[in-house]
């Protein structure tokens, strides 16, 4: 049960790290074209989200590959999942400054509780919050512009935001099959982003300005 | 309703749209109407597009210009941008 978990984990995790290198390429270029800020920030929270998801995933791999003493499994896997979520957060905070920069909307952050919590689940509740603000921005963003990329877009973060709030309730419950359906939920997030790219890339009727 | 300023690329893009527009061979005075821009204007443009080798006159007593392979490529990857852009509600 727990190598399916590590193999579903890392499948995920590589796949959807894999779908933000292209995000962050095309976010670099924007950002070359126009030198707008924000587009650098998009670049740069992808760049960390494809690192941190990528690593994990592939020292989940490796573990699974060559199952070392479990002493070791478990500092490595706690370890990597601690800096791939740091990352993840760091990633987020990005995207919600380059929002903020952007759309200039000045939305109340919400006091969070601060007690004895781990790393995890305060690390889960900023995500979640970040998540939140990114979300409205881009609600406000598609009810501006009204077009299915930003909706594909709108639709990816809304998924983030419900696995990351999926997976806060799975820790704190500790309830593993809650954690599973938080991870699908993640990567259908990703899935849509890959849709997201393709339709960026094929082509999708630009209305002419 | 309040007008933006199109910016430099803006403008040679829409420059460069308007000659592919008319089958890869435009006239200025097709492109002048298609960019909504001045003679004078148009001119320095299409001056700095042949500079970087996106478009070309096919001769030089000609007024017919063309776009070239790179300029071509170009268009089609800030196409893409453009889409990528407007999916977080931006333009470049």
């Amino acid at each position: 049960m727990l190598a399916l978990l590590y193999f579903m984990t890392s499948c995920f995790d590589i796949i959807s790290g894999a779908v933000a290198v292209p995000i962050c390429h095309y976010a670099l270029k924007a950002y070359k074209l126009s030198k707008r800020r924000f587009f650098l920030f998009i670049s740069t929270a992808f760049l960390l989200l494809a690192t941190g998801l990528i690593s994990h995933g592939m020292i989940l791999f490796l573990i699974l590959a060559t199952r070392p003493a479990r002493v070791l499994i478990a500092l490595t896997s706690t370890y990597s999942a601690l800096i791939s979520i740091l990352l993840e957060l760091l990633a987020y905070m990005l995207i919600a400054i380059g929002y903020h920069e952007e759309i200039k909307k000045i939305l109340a952050v919400p006091l969070i509780p601060i007690g004895p919590i781990s790393i995890n689940v305060l690390s889960r509740m900023i995500g979640v919050v970040l998540l939140f603000y990114i979300t409205i921005n881009q609600f406000l963003v598609y009810v501006r512009v009204r077009e299915r990329g930003s909706l594909l877009l709108l639709v990816a973060f809304i998924s983030i935001l419900v696995s990351y709030v999926m997976h806060l309730h799975a820790l704190l419950l500790v309830k593993s099959e809650v954690y599973i359906i938080s991870r699908c939920i993640n990567f259908f997030g990703f899935l849509i982003l890959l849709y997201m790219m393709h339709y960026v890339v094929h082509g999708g009727g630009i209305e002419k300005a | 309703m309040k007008k933006h300023r199109r910016s430099r690329l803006r403008v040679m893009v829409d420059i460069m749209r308007a000659i592919r527009a008319c089958s890869n061979e435009a006239r200025i005075t097709w492109i002048m109407r298609d960019a909504n821009l001045p003679y004078d204007r148009l001119l320095n443009y299409l001056a700095e597009l042949e500079r970087r080798g996106l478009v070309i006159r096919k001769s030089d007593n000609s007024d017919l210009y063309h776009l070239t392979k790179k300029g071509m490529k170009f268009l089609i990857e800030f196409e893409k941008v453009e889409r990528f852009a407007r999916v977080f509600g931006l333009e470049l």
